[in-house]
């Protein structure tokens, strides 16, 4: 009797352990898998939680938990503008992106790279080049459609910045009378910001390789920074640097490392 | 659907690129801008006989107006149109001063000379256009005897892209 009372307690314990794992997973997965369609409020079922009528202690417990968090560090390269200059290759501009996951669906973006131009006119010939930072932060609005959808829509702001110099500038100024005059600028070190706003898609190939695409809508902050000088053809990272406004695009590849926290 | 339209915008903005092109639309040759004007003085007597005076400033068109000038013992002409109100002229980048003779008429041998003192500055338009001059109109004065010419004003002294009007001439009339 004693030992068949034992055994009967032994179960109990059991079915409570056991009953208690899954309800957390299954907390887990409604609080992360949005393709429940349930909001958090919803996610626990009356009849889930009747299921612990027995065990109010455990409610309690499954609330003090905290969900596990997938923390994700993305780092991808852009292929777009390397593939331009082949078509141009007055203008270069190499730059990779990386993203780290503040929350699931919000990203503090770091973009760095460096690029140049270069103006070969008869009337004008200089060179530039120079280096640029972008921070930023993006957020996704795409709900997953199944679990570990991983597809995203993003919408971000970024604030960059480029360290460069453009070299000495030849040119000649047509006199309307008759010939022209040949002249030579000084070089000059500069730096100019920007803000930028973004929309971008990002798609997982395979397990952990991404590729996705960029648009950008750039607002130059410092557009006098080369008043009635030559201002290089291309900044990389921002674009035309006689332009107050400009459009950038990138296509990326790249590779996710996950952990949970 | 989103890899299919992802892949349909990288290709169709990686085909819009061109190779980049020298197009410039901005005049490389900064033109002074003179106006005509008129000053209209209209005497008359109201119906108690006492004087009454009209002066009245305004654009006046001229027939075919001629500036003239000499450069390296060479004369530019540059001929306005039938009805012109304003008309554009050089000035020369190598010199701080030009002398321009005034025909106010090509068909009417009437001359009057307008010389203008300025500075000129490098001034650079854009990658696709290059550098031009601007200048700043520091004087005008008429020389010798003024037949037609009354006086001259100094409208706007940065000659610009801009095709602002820089000096106005006063035809007595």
């Amino acid at each position: 009797m004693k030992k068949s009372y034992y055994i009967f307690c032994a179960l109990l314990a059991l079915l409570f352990v056991n009953i208690h794992i899954g309800y957390c997973q299954e907390v887990d997965s409604f609080t992360n898998n949005k393709s429940n369609r349930f909001s958090k409020k919803d996610s626990l079922p009356n009849d889930s939680v009747g299921l612990h009528s027995n065990a109010d202690s455990s409610i309690k417990v499954s609330k003090k938990h905290k969900p596990s968090f997938e923390r994700q560090l993305r780092v991808m390269v852009d292929v777009f503008n390397p593939l331009r200059t082949v078509i141009n290759p007055n203008n270069y501009t190499f730059e990779i992106n990386s993203d780290y996951n503040l929350w699931k669906d919000a990203f503090l973006v770091l973009e760095a790279g460096y690029g140049g131009g270069k103006i070969n006119y008869d009337n004008l010939k200089y060179q530039s080049k120079n280096g640029f930072v972008r921070l930023g932060i993006e957020k996704s609005f795409f709900d997953p459609l199944y679990n570990d959808d991983r597809d995203m829509v993003t919408l971000g702001l970024r604030y960059g910045m480029a360290i460069g110099k453009r070299g000495a500038a030849e040119y000649t100024i047509p006199n309307p009378f008759g010939g022209v005059t040949t002249a030579q600028t000084s070089e000059k070190n500069f730096f100019t910001h920007w803000g930028e706003a973004t929309m971008g898609l990002r798609f997982e190939l395979l397990p952990g390789f991404y590729t996705g695409w960029q648009l950008r809508m750039k607002f130059n902050l410092s557009a006098n920074a080369f008043a009635g000088q030559a201002a290089p053809n291309n900044i990389a990272g921002y674009g035309p640097g006689e332009k107050p406004t400009s459009f950038g695009f990138n296509y990326y590849f790249g590779y996710t490392i996950r952990w949970r926290q | 659907m989103y890899r299919v339209v992802a892949i349909i915008i990288f290709l169709g903005l990686f085909t819009s690129c061109n190779k980049e092109v020298q197009e410039c639309y901005t005049p490389t040759n900064v033109p002074l801008i003179v106006g005509f004007r008129v000053i209209d003085t209209m005497v008359a007597v109201d119906s108690l006989n006492r004087p009454d005076t009209t002066v009245a400033f305004r654009d006046t068109a001229l027939y075919f107006p001629v500036f003239q000038t000499k450069v390296k013992d060479t004369i530019y002409s540059f001929i306005g149109d039938r009805a012109s109100t304003a008309m554009a002229v050089f000035l020369n980048p190598d010199t701080n001063f030009m002398q321009y003779i005034l025909q106010p008429n090509q068909d009417i041998a009437i001359f009057d000379t307008l010389n203008i003192r300025y500075e000129h500055k490098e001034h650079f338009i854009s990658n696709d256009c290059g550098y031009t001059y601007f200048y700043d109109i520091k004087q005008i004065y008429g020389g010798g005897k003024r037949v037609l010419l009354d006086s001259f004003e100094v409208t706007n002294a940065e000659v610009s892209t801009s095709q602002k009007r820089n000096i106005s001439v006063y035809f007595t009339d």
